[in-house]
């Protein structure tokens, strides 16, 4: 039943039909070519659309800027600006927002500068912590212990019509120039 | 007549079938090809791996049909199949024990592969695809992780992506390459479902044959002898030859052992499943819920301590160039060693390397669960100061205690053993340092701790000291059983004597 | 005969299987919703996770108050309580818990807490002490509370005179120390009384306690006495500090 292998030495075409083959193989090749790219355009770009096309960040509403109490740092909820419905409880985030004084703040994402963890504010200590590998920050941010290469990120923050508002979408990373 | 009759008919339908498929041939090769008798109880490792790479495909196929990946529903879904589906958390449980088990034949294989010399000539692309297969193996691992969708698999993406947003250049494009946008979202969760669902079985399975053709092409590699040298001149003649001589038939020789092991370990693995249940879902995905201590499986916890203990300054680079490197390096290896001895008596240098390694993962993984880094993060308000430290305190050092707890002093430090582990424990701090070395420690802070000059009155910071100073370390237990016993109690005096202090006195 | 004992084996691991499944050990438990914090079971996690720290598992010999005192939950009025918990007291080592920050346990769940300690530890119920929990009086005595404080409480409380440093005493060490008194609300000062701290030797006002020679005198404070020796402890907040115990002799 078995055989042996065959030799896979291509048949020798006629040569009087080399020109139109040689033709053919080549109109074959460029059509292959041009649909194969046709059908991989959409396929690939919607898989890296997102990394090559990021949505922008927008202005977010925090809430009245008279809400927040001088010398208080808070948690506050916010919904991320690209968020989908299915995106479910992870469509809500979170910063801290600090209250210098009246009109003045200091907004930080709630992701470690280290790997992203939530870190945690302590108003007792005026820290905030890492619960994974033991980042510690001042209450301005300033990295006060840990493996932090820096401070927390901060948002841009301006007051429009007393309401407070952040410049924010994007999870910050270290690429971040702030 | 009908025995025969049958027989005959089934006899015409088998010939029929090898005819139009050449099945025979392909059984006649694959199952009943001669092995090496030497190949014994060290070969059933790999099988092992790819049963339970079965039983992950069948049990994730059916998994699939109850879980809904989407974000807003995908933590129900689980918690759904826990409850409701009926042996739905018994699936969950041998789907995720499965993985593990997976995972650490997997190493296994790898590691007796590696100390056999296996992977030398004329076996290199069985171990580069082996090693292909140890990467997609990891990655479905943290994959799966990642279709929990609780508190871990959210804050796990976190760190995954703050990673990857380190490379320079790409990282950003990357970065929204894999969340799927510029947060962890829906969208991460569609493409983590898509790779673990679709990509990398579909790359595993792909793999799978190659590295089963290239074995069945230069056949399973022989127990390893002492002096005798892999050499690519004479090597595969003389296999040849010595299978052709003294080899058995995979089936059903070889195959006995693989045969006992897997079925062994099936009914092991069923019974830790049935024994420890499924793992999670955890705590809620919720990116404001603020009190999380994110913790990988198992299986990685050696890369987190690893994160942990990297130098800052070189984390980066580690980061991003350790990995692949190491992968090449070990993917490189047949090239790197083609020849020379198989046998680990032979080749101490991969047996110490071994050994290394192996202490090393389990060190940092030991330390991993540990993570004594971290500070806990409820520890000031969960962690009583126990009342051998509160007895006979002055109400100044009273207040103190109070403020080591209200400062969060406690999150980090240690009294009597309980509290965090990130700085010293600070039993007996009294007996280290002076009033005034209490003092400035704690208003400038150094040594990785923070500087509490700007937070604390002079009052708390008098108070703290006050209390630190009695912590002389008279609470700490002795440290050898008994030592206290025959201290207190005179009639332990003649120990050496032979009488025991009776633990009546206690 | 081999193959049948195999088969019924087989048969009876199916069967046990089919009927053992739901009472396996890692059959997980279904998702029930945490215990309200008024039962005793809810109240006890919560104390154990938020409280003990600073107020001793149990709620006892712990550095703060000690809340498993009938007496003391008998007395304080039920919204001063909620006050408490929730804002905490500004200027103390008490923190507040509520508020309606993202983090902050709800009005709630506080009253809710505040039942179920009441039910875990005022027992029995209804218990008040004599002298009321809060109030105090501007008028109140200082020369009163001098003279109080040497025959009824300087036996045990002497005057460290800067040497604060002696923090371990069988006694009750000094509470004239002007940084004590200054970390303390007067309303401490006058629980601390009122209440004692029986839990690390301390008596209550209706205890018997030492006399200026250590005698036992069995003679309940008054309310009178209560506001006075308050008074007379709150004028060391402004007693200089120029030579800080830090300065006194190491031990």
């Amino acid at each position: 039943m078995s055989q042996a292998p065959e030799s896979i030495e291509a048949p020798s075409p006629a040569p009087a039909n080399e020109n139109r083959r040689g033709f053919l193989f080549a109109a074959g090749s460029t059509l292959m070519a041009i649909g194969g790219v046709l059908v991989a355009a959409p396929i690939i770009g919607a898989a890296v659309a997102p990394g090559l096309l990021p949505e922008k960040d927008q202005w977010i509403s925090l809430g009245a800027a008279a809400n927040w109490m001088p010398g208080t740092t808070v948690l506050v909820k916010f919904l991320n600006p690209g968020g989908a419905p299915d995106d479910g409880i992870t469509r809500e985030n979170a910063c801290y927002v600090r209250c210098i004084e009246a009109g003045k703040f200091q907004v930080f994402a709630v992701n470690c500068a280290h790997l992203g963890c939530p870190v945690e504010w302590f108003a007792q200590s005026r820290l905030f912590m890492c619960p994974c590998h033991g980042g510690v920050y001042y209450e301005d941010g300033s990295r006060a212990s840990g493996p932090p290469p820096r401070g927390l990120f901060e948002f841009s923050w301006r007051i429009q019509d007393g309401t407070l508002e952040i410049f924010s979408g994007r999870l910050p990373g270290l690429q971040e120039g702030t | 007549m009908g025995g025969t009759g049958w027989k005959h008919r089934a006899l015409r339908c088998v010939h029929w079938l090898d005819d139009r498929t050449g099945v025979l041939w392909v059984l006649r090769h694959s199952m009943f090809h001669r092995v090496p008798s030497s190949a014994k109880w060290w070969y059933v490792f790999g099988s092992a791996t790819m049963m339970f790479f079965m039983v992950q495909v069948a049990s994730g196929i059916v998994l699939a049909m109850f879980y809904a990946p989407s974000a807003a529903q995908a933590y129900e879904s689980l918690v759904y199949i826990n409850e409701r589906v009926p042996s739905g958390w018994m699936l969950r449980a041998i789907h995720g024990w499965s993985s593990n088990a997976m995972c650490l034949m997997m190493l296994v294989h790898l590691v007796q592969v590696f100390l056999h010399g296996t992977y030398k000539y004329p076996r290199e692309l069985t171990w580069i695809f082996g090693v292909c297969l140890g990467v997609l193996t990891l990655g479905l691992a943290f994959t799966g992780q990642i279709m929990r969708w609780d508190a871990d698999a959210y804050w796990g993406l976190g760190i995954g992506a703050a990673i990857v947003d380190r490379m320079p250049v790409f990282g950003d494009a990357l970065r929204g390459i894999m969340l799927g946008g510029t947060q962890i979202s829906g969208a991460t969760l569609s493409r983590f479902f898509s790779l673990h669902v679709f990509i990398l079985p579909g790359l595993t399975v792909a793999l799978l044959g190659l590295h089963l053709y290239s074995i069945l092409r230069k056949g399973i590699s022989e127990m390893p002898k002492a002096g005798e040298v892999v050499d690519p001149a004479t090597y595969a003649k003389g296999y040849e030859e010595r299978v052709r001589k003294t080899g058995v038939p995979f089936y059903p020789d070889a195959a006995r052992r693989d045969m006992v092991f897997c079925g062994a370990a099936l009914i092991v693995l069923v019974g830790i499943a049935a024994w420890y249940g499924p793992m999670g879902p955890g705590a809620l995905p919720d990116p404001t819920i603020i009190e999380a201590s994110p913790r990988p499986d198992g299986l990685f916890l050696w890369i987190f301590a690893a994160l942990a203990l990297l130098p800052p300054s070189s984390e980066t680079f580690l980061l991003l160039v350790g990995p692949p490197v190491a992968i090449a390096l070990v993917a490189l290896l047949p090239f790197i060693a083609p020849r020379g001895e198989r046998a680990p008596s032979r080749r101490p240098l991969s047996v110490l390397l071994v050994c290394v390694l192996a202490t090393g993962a389990g060190v940092l993984t030991w330390l991993g669960t540990l993570s004594p880094w971290s500070p806990v993060m409820d520890a000031w308000t969960s962690t009583p100061v126990a009342p051998e430290f509160v007895a006979n305190r002055s109400p100044l050092a009273l207040q103190g205690a109070l403020e080591f707890q209200f400062a969060q002093c406690r999150n980090c430090h240690a009294i009597g053993g309980r509290g965090g582990m990130r700085g010293p424990d600070l039993t007996d701090v009294a007996t280290r340092l002076s009033w005034d070395q209490l003092v400035r420690q704690i208003q400038q802070g150094g040594g990785n701790m923070p500087a509490y000059g700007k937070t604390l009155s002079s009052a708390e910071t008098q108070a703290l000291v006050a209390f630190l100073s009695t912590l002389d370390g008279n609470a700490l237990r002795a440290v050898i059983p008994g030592a206290m016993e025959a201290q207190s109690s005179p009639d332990a005096m003649p120990v050496a004597a032979g009488t025991r202090p009776s633990s009546g006195d206690r | 005969m081999f193959s049948r004992t195999l088969s019924s084996i087989l048969a009876g691991v199916v069967a046990w299987i089919g009927v053992a499944c739901d009472r396996l050990p890692g059959k997980p438990a279904p998702r029930v919703d945490p215990p309200s914090l008024d039962t005793s079971v809810g109240f006890a996690g919560f104390y154990a996770s938020r409280c003990a720290g600073c107020h001793g598992a149990g709620g006892t010999h712990g550095p703060a108050r000690p809340l498993c005192d009938g007496e003391y939950l008998a007395s304080i009025p039920e919204d001063a309580l909620f006050q408490i918990v929730r804002n905490g007291i500004a200027g103390t080592r008490m923190p507040g818990f509520g508020g309606s920050t993202v983090t902050g346990v709800s009005d709630e769940h506080i009253r809710a807490f505040i039942i179920g300690m009441k039910r875990s530890w005022m027992n029995p119920p209804g218990l008040k002490s004599v002298v009321p929990w809060g109030g105090g009086s501007s008028d109140a005595s200082i020369e009163r509370g001098a003279t109080l404080f040497e025959s009824r409480c300087a036996f045990c409380h002497p005057s460290a005179g800067g040497q604060a440093l002696l923090a371990v005493s069988p006694q009750g060490g000094d509470v004239r120390d002007p940084f004590y008194v200054r970390l303390v609300s007067d309303q401490h000062l006058r629980t601390s009384i009122i209440f004692g701290r029986r839990d690390l030797g301390m008596p209550a006002a209706i205890d018997p306690y030492q006399g200026a020679g250590g005698e036992r005198v069995a003679e309940a404070l008054t309310t009178e006495d209560v506001d006075a020796l308050v008074a007379y402890l709150a004028t060391f907040r402004q007693a200089s500090t120029l030579s800080p115990p830090g300065n006194g002799p190491t031990r």
